[in-house]
């Protein structure tokens, strides 16, 4: 039995080591490292381009959608001077500007001190701490938005409970604090309060992700760095000024660019908040929210799409401007 | 400028004592090298000094004053840190002028004593840069005039030339001498390199494991090593360690080890007691000729190995087990080759004993 | 603002739709049915029922949130991929998704549905009808308006229900002493006059801001006098300046400080179950005020030109729609008022409500159906409401005039509704 299966073996190893080798170079092997690459070009096609090139095509176009993709009809440039002479497409991008201000500059403003100061008193509850300060950020909007909206409530709302009680707070006869608070309840959904409300729940939601990152770039600068200030006779808040910020500049670049690309998109806030509307008057509807009611409110996806692009454009001039500004100079 | 008296310093992490009682006092206008392996506390006695570090037990004094709560400022020192802690986002300039404008100094004085350091550090060109945009050596002088312009009472450098390499430390160690020669400034000197403290020290404190070993001048601390820690941690290569016995015979001591022995010229209280013999390599001969000196010992090995370093060579030999070397000129005509056997001669002037459980240096009896 | 729901999630209109394509490997046919809540519903609980008529076909529901269920479709009718077999349509997409063309004309052959359209309330169909006479959805529920309000407060006040419906003189008066009287506001929001208002004497086809030719119909008397009471009621002080579905209406409506709120009737559903059970008894059910007829909401069944199962589609819609029995369970188990006539005439309407103090509300419901003018939609139609509504914000809030904000109203709409 064994002379026969000896006999027999070599030749199987033989023509295994063959094939091996013809594996090895088969015209096919070069164009294996394409095909395990594939996926991602065929999900990138399918997801990313596509879409780009059709929403680019889409924007100068009419198009009623529900009558499907025969209905297109080519009117060149219009979708683009109807939404940029559009006053509504105008306002909208005034709230977008005025909310990435308002909700993104108190984000920087705060988490940057906020993370040194997590930075410099917590050591071992600091994780702790930090997780609960990041617990907005990877919550559902949604979730938040339907919360601060009973929170924002007119009759029945906590913050209005607490103004007011301190609106009306009364010693003897007067009210010290009347002129601070107000003594009846704020009506949130005024168009000139929308904005507010919805800053301050974006605000709420995204300053703790901002500290996380300014923490994170904290934590990279060397200690010596802070030694050496004490010996230079740096006091704490001076050490904060002249190295924390100095040295945060390329986080803040990133931080910032987040913001603004963030916030110029913003959605889901509003969008929740203002019951999908927008607010009345349109005092909280962002550029984002009109370009999605021109697209499934009004049923006109080709100047939604202009009006995606227009938005586009806007936000790589800003991150433009921003690298400028705080960019690494060479 | 001031002197430094430490008062059995201690410092504590948690149940970890790194620091154990440092008495030092440092003259004014004196260089002191901290020396010591990592971890022996030579970097937290310092840190301690500069007010980084908290004091857990002990006093520090500055010129006379008591500054265990001092703010490192108000203590009026300055330090190079080993990284040299530039700050990346200034100029060489605002580097230097950092601390003087943050202890509120005049514009005009700021400026004068910036080119003034950076005159003297060969700085004033590289005025407008960027620390990324120095060399190490510019690095290391930016950070040196950082601590000068402050004309500080006592200078700190903590490993300062431990990130150059090997060519630029030699030129940077001349420099900071020449700059402790030209201003005098009381300075503690920080470091794990022998040589930068034989070359820079006016005295050495070498540490280890939070003690002082010993306190001396680099010769004091060569020559005459207080025990067999100093005596193998300074000199390369290291000095020989052979195990040995002591003997007294009436009033003459001797040694011996292995099959050999001989005469010492002192006399020790000492009699038959396991020691160590010490001795530098450097002091090793292969011939009595070399030797100027009127007690000449000697002893017998087997050569394992020779390996030429140049102007030297290192013999390698064993003696019943113990390893040790001889580092002889070119010059003294080696005739020594693997699996000889050799005589190696010694002036027994230059041996050193040890005690084996104490590792303190056994004397010869005063008489 | 007519919509049932109003809360929408936004999700991948895509990762949705794909759902729809899963079809059953069985030689059964499987019938994709795409709805929305609380539509949905009737189709859940018609499963069951129609398998024992028809074991062969296998109903497969895909349910959506409301806004996400029109956008999806939207999307769907725009690729014409992944589209379901039913679609379920609400009032507010009916007139876009029925003039877009992309679903099956059902007065053609073979389904011939012309012949059906008299059983429904006559109003629904022209609102299913696209341009060019073609039937796009058959009718399964309608919203006909009613006027909810809470007896006890009005017997406290002194108002009677008469007060309230004879002319909106009278309803202004009318809240104004329960306002004195009880401390209750009348109305949640001086809008929801100005939307009852602007649908009162309208005629067949119609529609609220356009006419049947198109043309732009909010600078007329009838906006104007809309505008003029809105203001009247906010200025009388006896609208409690809350929005419909927000937390301070529902709280409103549940403690009694709103006494009275126009919707569909299917309003009286919600009372009962969810914003104010406790009252059960307390609340009857009017006419709108000013002999107006309206409809709040309203749902469709329409089969898309791309379905794969049109037979069977029609077969399942006509026994959601044209079943009588099937349309009475849903009046009697999810409030959906039926928008067939048979079912609207069954005894059933003439049982009392309990939660209305026995009043036999679902009779007068049904007058008001027959009443109600065949509106015409135009896609336009959510543009101009929320123009006419920032117009109308304007005038209450900033006491600007009333014809210039209708005149840049219109202006604004002829702007926006260019194509």
């Amino acid at each position: 039995m064994s002379s026969v299966e000896s006999a027999v073996r070599p030749p199987v190893a033989k023509i295994k080591k063959r094939t091996l080798k013809q594996r090895l170079h088969a015209s096919g092997y070069k164009w294996a490292p394409y095909l395990f690459i594939s996926p991602f070009f065929a999900i990138f096609t399918v997801f990313g381009l596509f879409p780009l090139l059709f929403s680019l095509f889409l924007s100068f176009h009419y198009w009623e959608p529900a009558a499907g993709l025969s209905a297109m009809e080519w009117v060149g440039i219009e979708n683009y001077t109807f939404a940029l002479t559009d006053d509504w497409f105008q306002t909208s991008v005034y709230n977008t500007l005025w909310l990435a201000l308002a909700a993104g500059i108190p984000q920087h403003v705060i988490a940057i001190p906020l993370a040194y100061f997590l930075h410099t008193s917590f050591k071992r509850s600091r994780n702790t701490v930090i997780g609960m300060y990041f617990m907005p950020f990877i919550t559902s909007t949604v979730a938040i938005s339907l919360v601060f909206t009973t929170l924002f409530s007119r009759d029945f709302g906590m913050i209005n409970m607490l103004f007011t009680s301190a609106g009306n707070w009364t010693i003897g006869d007067i009210q010290p604090l009347a002129w601070l608070f107000p003594t009846e309840n704020i009506d949130w959904n005024r168009p000139e309060y929308t904005k507010t409300m919805i800053a301050f729940v974006v605000f709420w939601r995204f300053v703790g992700w901002n500290t996380v990152l300014y923490l994170s770039a904290m934590q990279t600068i060397p200690k010596d760095l802070y030694e050496a200030a004490t010996v230079d006779g740096a006091k704490r808040w001076q050490q904060f000024w002249y190295i924390t910020v100095p040295m945060l500049k390329p986080m803040m670049f990133f931080a910032v660019t987040l913001t603004i690309i963030g916030n110029l998109q913003l959605f889901e806030e509003p969008f929740i908040i203002t019951g999908g509307t927008g607010g009345l008057e349109q005092a909280g509807k962002t550029a984002a929210m009109h370009m999605y009611i021109t697209a499934f409110v009004e049923g006109d996806f080709g100047t939604a799409s202009a009006i995606s692009w227009i938005l586009f454009a806007l936000i790589a001039f800003l991150t433009w401007g921003n690298n400028k500004l705080l960019g690494e100079k060479k | 400028m001031a002197a430094v008296t430490f008062n059995n310093l201690k410092k504590r992490f948690g149940k970890t004592e790194v620091v154990k009682s440092f008495d030092l006092h440092i003259n004014d206008g004196e260089f002191v090298v901290l020396l010591g392996p990592s971890g022996c506390g030579k970097s937290t006695t310092l840190r301690m000094l500069a007010g980084l570090e908290d004091i857990s037990d002990g006093e520090i004094f500055i010129a006379d004053e008591l500054v265990n709560d001092l703010h490192p400022m108000e203590r009026n020192i300055a330090m190079v840190f080993q990284s040299y802690a530039l700050y990346p986002h200034m100029s060489v300039e605002q580097n230097i002028a950092f601390g003087l404008k943050m202890t509120g100094v005049a514009k005009d004085e700021i400026v004068k004593r910036v080119k003034y350091a950076a005159d003297m550090l060969e700085l004033t060109p590289l005025l407008d840069r960027k620390p990324k945009e120095l060399s190490g050596g510019q690095r290391q002088r930016v950070a040196m005039g950082r601590a000068m312009v402050r004309t500080p009472e006592v200078f700190l450098f903590d490993e300062p030339l431990s990130n150059l390499d090997a060519k630029l430390r030699g030129s940077m160690r001349a420099e900071i001498k020449t700059l402790h020669d030209k201003l005098g400034t009381t300075t503690l000197y920080v470091t794990h390199d022998q040589v930068e403290a034989m070359t820079l020290a006016d005295r050495i404190v070498i540490l280890k494991d939070g003690y002082i070993e010993q306190v001396g001048t680099p010769k004091e601390i060569f020559e005459e090593p207080a025990n067999k820690f100093v005596a193998s941690f300074i000199g390369a290569p290291e000095m020989n360690m052979i195990p040995a016995t002591i003997k007294k015979t009436g009033t003459i001591s001797s040694l011996v080890f292995s099959d050999q022995h001989i005469d010492l010229p002192a006399v020790y209280a000492e009699d038959d007691l396991l020691c160590t013999l010490g001795i530098r390599p450097s002091d090793l001969y292969l011939h009595q000729r070399s030797i100027e000196s009127e007690t000449i010992g000697s002893v017998k090995a087997d050569v394992i190995g020779v390996e030429l370093l140049g102007s030297t060579y290192h013999v390698q030999c064993e003696l019943d087990g113990a390893r040790f070397i001889a580092e002889v000129a070119i010059a003294d005509d080696v005739n020594a080759d693997i699996d000889d056997k050799v005589e190696l001669f010694f002036d027994i002037s230059r041996i050193h004993l040890f005690n084996n459980e104490t590792g303190k240096a056994i004397l010869p009896q005063m008489n | 603002m007519f919509n049932k729901k109003k809360l929408g999630t936004v999700a991948l209109a895509l990762g949705t739709t794909l759902a729809l394509t899963a079809t059953s490997a069985w030689a059964k046919t499987t019938l994709t049915v795409a709805s929305f809540p609380s539509f949905d519903l009737a189709v859940q609980s018609a499963i069951p029922l129609y398998k024992k008529i028809n074991p062969d076909v296998e109903i497969k529901l895909v349910s959506l949130a409301y806004g996400d269920h029109h956008n999806a479709m939207t999307t769907a009718l725009a690729t014409g991929g992944n589209l379901p077999d039913v679609m379920g349509i609400e009032y507010g997409y009916i007139g876009r998704f029925a003039s877009s063309g992309g679903l099956e004309d059902l007065r053609a052959a073979p389904y011939s549905a012309e012949q059906y359209e008299k059983l429904f309330s006559k109003f629904t169909v022209p609102l299913a009808t696209g341009g060019s006479g073609t039937l796009a959805a058959i009718p399964a529920d309608i919203g006909p308006g009613a006027l909810f309000f809470r007896e006890d407060i009005f017997t406290k006040a002194g108002v009677t229900e008469e007060d309230l419906i004879k002319d909106w003189d009278s309803f202004i008066a009318a809240g104004k002493k329960i306002k004195e009287t009880t401390g209750s506001y009348l109305v949640a929001s001086a809008v929801d006059i100005k939307d009852v208002v602007i649908r009162s004497g309208l005629k067949d086809g119609e529609g609220i801001y356009f006419d049947a030719e198109g043309n732009i119909t909010v600078n007329n008397d009838r906006f104007k006098e809309a505008f003029r009471l809105a203001k009247a009621v906010r200025e009388a002080g006896i609208d409690a300046q809350v929005g419909a579905w927000s937390s301070e209406w529902t709280e409103g409506l549940r403690r009694g400080t709103i006494a009275s709120q126009m919707m569909g009737a299917w309003l009286g559903g919600h009372l009962a179950n969810w914003i104010a059970p406790e009252s059960k008894g307390l609340w009857r059910s009017a006419a709108l005020p000013g002999g107006t007829y309206a409809s709040w909401g309203g749902s469709f069944y329409a089969i898309p030109k791309k379905a794969k199962n049109k037979a069977e589609a029609w077969e399942f819609i006509k026994f959601m729609t044209m079943d009588k029995e099937m349309q009475i369970a849903a009046f009697r188990d999810l409030d959906a008022f039926p928008a067939l006539v048979e079912a609207q005439n069954d005894d059933f309407i003439n049982q009392p409500i309990p939660y209305l103090g026995g009043q036999v509300a679902r009779v007068e419901w049904k007058n008001s159906a027959d009443r109600i003018p065949a509106m015409d939609v135009h896609k336009h139609d959510p543009v101009a409401e929320q123009i006419i509504n920032d117009a109308l914000e304007g005038v209450l809030e900033r006491d600007e005039n009333i014809d210039a904000a209708l005149a840049e109203a219109e202006k604004q709409i002829k702007r926006r509704a260019r194509r």
